[in-house]
């Protein structure tokens, strides 16, 4: 069943099946809760339950395309750019109202609900007011509080929390085969986010930048201001290496199309396509690139003020440094930490609104320098 | 699957099926012919998910079995084979066309994912006569809206009447209504009223064209489906309300005006030049149409009628009204008037079959 393949959530998902066997399903859905927690997968999952004949038994046709995007009765609007436009909006109001192709019922998920423009919102209200009978509506959003709360009162609001950290390390120890001690580094690194979880174990680089942003954290001490401008410059590579990897997938993903089982015309459509999800994706790798430099750049301070007050070892997040947390608890004031750590915040924010990194990385470091040795 | 048969035909089957393959549609899938050969024929199928063709043509099947490709470039192909037999097979990876001349290798895609298309069984509920079906659809598919807003009336109801055991094909864009009801055989006791895009009926129409095959027409698994000869096109429906239409129609009992159909078009396009909007004089035994655009130009012009009832001056939107002086399919035309603030009705003369109904504008 595939939801028995869903990782933690156990009464969200309970309480979501029961519905779909007894036949309650709600026309609208918000699901809410951190990005990367797996809201996604239990909307899909949601949806083949529905349109499956055995309630999702993850084997068969159905089941394979609804996870797959293929199946014509589920639809996944995400964000074109900022946004999802209001043409898409309007184009699914008026699938809507048709009959469903195959099953008997039609989803709609849409992938940052928040992202609306008032007449987005307003056309997306209108069907929701009034929705026809066999269709089902679910609305993901990391950001509830964007969505408008006329929107969000038509909408069964199913709110994910965090994994529990013990259920999520034992899962990827399991899934991902590796260490216990390891697993343990992973889900503290990551705040017990599964989605994030699962691609540090897949990308090993990931960790590795950990250990090149905390080194060159501590070599702030005695930097130039040539040194902390070059320190940024690396940095900022080691955001860019993969964007260029998810380029070179793109590309990739382009000559698949071009293995001429499609006709030209298909392929330039959906290659135009393809660019501009590129284009999306790179924007939003950026940014998490950045958030997660910064975040590793607070949960480092963070460890370093725990140890200095005398806290719990076993609070530590990067418990695998704790020789070098103790030298750094040694010399750095209570109050530079705290500084350090509402300066990365604002260096997070910056991120979010799109400043540009190496300008945002340059800054940050400059101002952690002051903060902490000046 | 190994099949052969004659170019002619399979080219006829996938130029046919070609038509249900829409340009702007968004999975791959989508841009495929599916192809089944099985038990003495092969069989073509295309959807865009609003409407899908399914095709079958005689054929001498070695091998059963079922493939997707590409519909442009298995069209394009087979456009271009010379006369004589022509054997296509499919093996892993590759569709193969063997004609005299050559052998051309299609990449295939996969079939399982392609949607499932309703393939019809038992008895139809209901048969029309191609051509009065494909002019039904003409008369009243104008009426039709394209506005997303209200999907409802992008649709055009077709409705069983008990009492003349017919359908009724109705469409409406708010402005303008058109109904038509339409002789069938057989029984429209299984019919369910529905609303069909109208889109997918002008489809219909173009398929059935230049035949005077029946269209036979049936409900399955909540589509709506009609066979014209060796060919099945099944739509999706429309959900909501369609307009109580039958309140809107007007009594007429003021004013009648009977006039030659051809001589109102061609005032009414001559009008149109000048103006959106026609003032529609009615007078004891003449009609005054007039027209104008503040300083570009302005129209008049009179037209003998038999009238009877009260004299009035109703403003029309010229475009609708031409539409629905179009669709009469009488020689003479009969328009019948309550009010200049009433819609006012256009029908067949001395004849109850077709009616269309027109809002009144605003005259300055
Ligand atoms: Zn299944």
């Amino acid at each position: 069943m595939l939801w028995d393949n869903v990782v933690g959530h156990s009464a969200v998902c309970l309480s979501l099946k029961n519905s779909v066997e007894q036949d309650r399903v709600h026309h609208a859905y918000l699901f809410t809760g951190p990005s990367g927690v797996g809201k996604f997968i239990v909307a899909r999952t949601l949806a083949a339950s529905m349109l499956c004949p055995e309630g999702g038994c993850g084997e068969c046709n159905v089941c394979r395309r609804v996870m797959q995007e293929k199946h014509p009765d589920v639809r996944v609007i995400r964000p074109a750019g900022k946004n999802i436009p209001v043409e898409t909006v309007r184009e699914v109001r008026m699938d809507a109202f048709m009959k469903p192709s195959e099953g008997a019922r039609k989803v709609y998920i849409f992938k940052g609900a928040e992202r609306m423009w008032e007449e987005g919102a307003s056309t997306l209200l209108k069907v929701l007011e009034e929705p026809p009978g066999d269709v089902v509506f679910i609305l993901v959003t990391a950001n509830p509080a964007g969505v408008l709360p006329t929107i969000r009162s038509r909408c069964q609001e199913v709110s994910f929390a965090n994994v529990p950290l013990e259920q999520l390390k034992t899962y990827i120890m399991e899934r991902k085969g590796i260490s216990e001690e390891r697993a343990d580094l992973v889900v503290r690194l990551t705040g017990g986010v599964l989605g994030r979880a699962l691609d540090w174990c897949d990308e090993q680089w990931r960790l590795a930048r950990r250990d090149n942003v905390i080194k060159a954290a501590r070599a702030l001490k005695r930097a130039e201001l040539n040194d902390v401008l070059q320190m940024a410059s690396e940095l900022y590579r080691e955001v860019r290496a993969p964007v260029e990897e998810l380029s070179a997938t793109y590309q990739q993903r382009k000559r698949d199309l071009e293995d001429g089982s499609l006709d030209a015309g298909v392929v330039r459509r959906l290659s135009k396509d393809l660019d501009e999800a590129l284009s999306r994706e790179r924007v939003k790798e950026e940014t998490r690139g950045v958030e997660e430099i910064m975040t590793t750049l607070s949960w480092w301070y963070r460890d370093i003020l725990v140890m200095k007050e005398g806290g719990d070892p076993g609070l530590l997040v990067n418990r695998d440094l704790t020789g070098e947390i103790e030298e750094e608890a040694e010399v750095i004031p209570t109050r530079r930490l705290l500084d350090s750590i509402d300066l990365l915040a604002g260096g997070i924010l910056a991120a979010e609104r799109n400043v540009p990194v190496q300008l945002n990385l340059e800054s940050t470091l400059l101002g952690l320098q002051e903060a902490l040795y000046a | 699957m190994i099949v052969s048969c004659d170019r002619e035909k399979l080219n006829s089957l996938v130029q046919t099926a070609l038509r249900g393959v829409s340009s702007r549609v968004t999975m791959p899938i989508l841009s495929g012919l599916l192809i089944n050969a099985e038990s003495g024929e092969l069989v073509a199928s295309s959807t865009d998910l609003e409407m899908s063709i399914r095709t079958r043509v005689e054929a001498s099947v070695k091998e059963s079995g079922s493939t997707v490709v590409s519909g442009k470039l298995l069209g394009d192909i087979m456009k271009s084979l010379p006369p004589g037999e022509v054997t296509v097979e499919s093996g892993e990876k590759y569709l193969v066309v063997r004609s005299t001349g050559g052998e051309y290798r299609i990449k295939e895609l996969m079939p399982e994912d392609f949607p499932q298309i309703p393939v019809w069984s038992g008895d139809a509920s209901f048969k029309v006569q191609g051509g009065s079906f494909i002019s039904a659809i003409h008369q009243t598919s104008r009426a039709s809206s394209s506005d997303e807003k209200r999907p409802v009336l992008t649709g055009s109801l077709i409705e069983k009447n008990l009492e003349s055991s017919g359908v009724r094909m109705v469409a409406t864009d708010s402005y303008r209504l058109a109904w038509k009801d339409v002789e069938v055989s057989g029984s429209v006791a299984e019919w369910e009223d529905c609303i069909i895009p109208t889109k997918t009926l002008n489809e219909v129409a173009r398929l059935a064209g230049g035949s005077d095959a029946d269209v036979e027409t049936k409900m399955q698994d909540k589509q709506a489906m009609f066979r014209i000869g060796t060919m099945v096109v099944t739509s999706r429906l429309i959900e909501g309300q369609f307009p109580n239409y039958k309140q809107l129609i007007p009594k007429g009992e003021k004013t009648t005006v009977v006039l030659a159909k051809e001589d109102l078009v061609a005032v009414v396009r001559r009008a149109m030049i000048f103006g959106h909007n026609i003032r529609f004089g009615v007078y004891s035994d003449h009609l005054r149409l007039t027209t104008e655009t503040p300083e570009v130009g302005d129209s008049k012009e009179e037209i003998a009628a038999e009238v009877s009832g009260e004299e009035m001056e109703i403003g029309f939107n010229a475009g609708y009204l031409l539409d629905g002086v179009l669709a009469v399919d009488t020689e003479k035309i009969e328009m019948r008037f309550d009010d200049p603030q009433k819609p006012a009705l256009i029908k067949d003369f001395e004849s109850e079959e077709f009616k269309y109904i027109i809002m009144p504008v605003r005259l300055r």
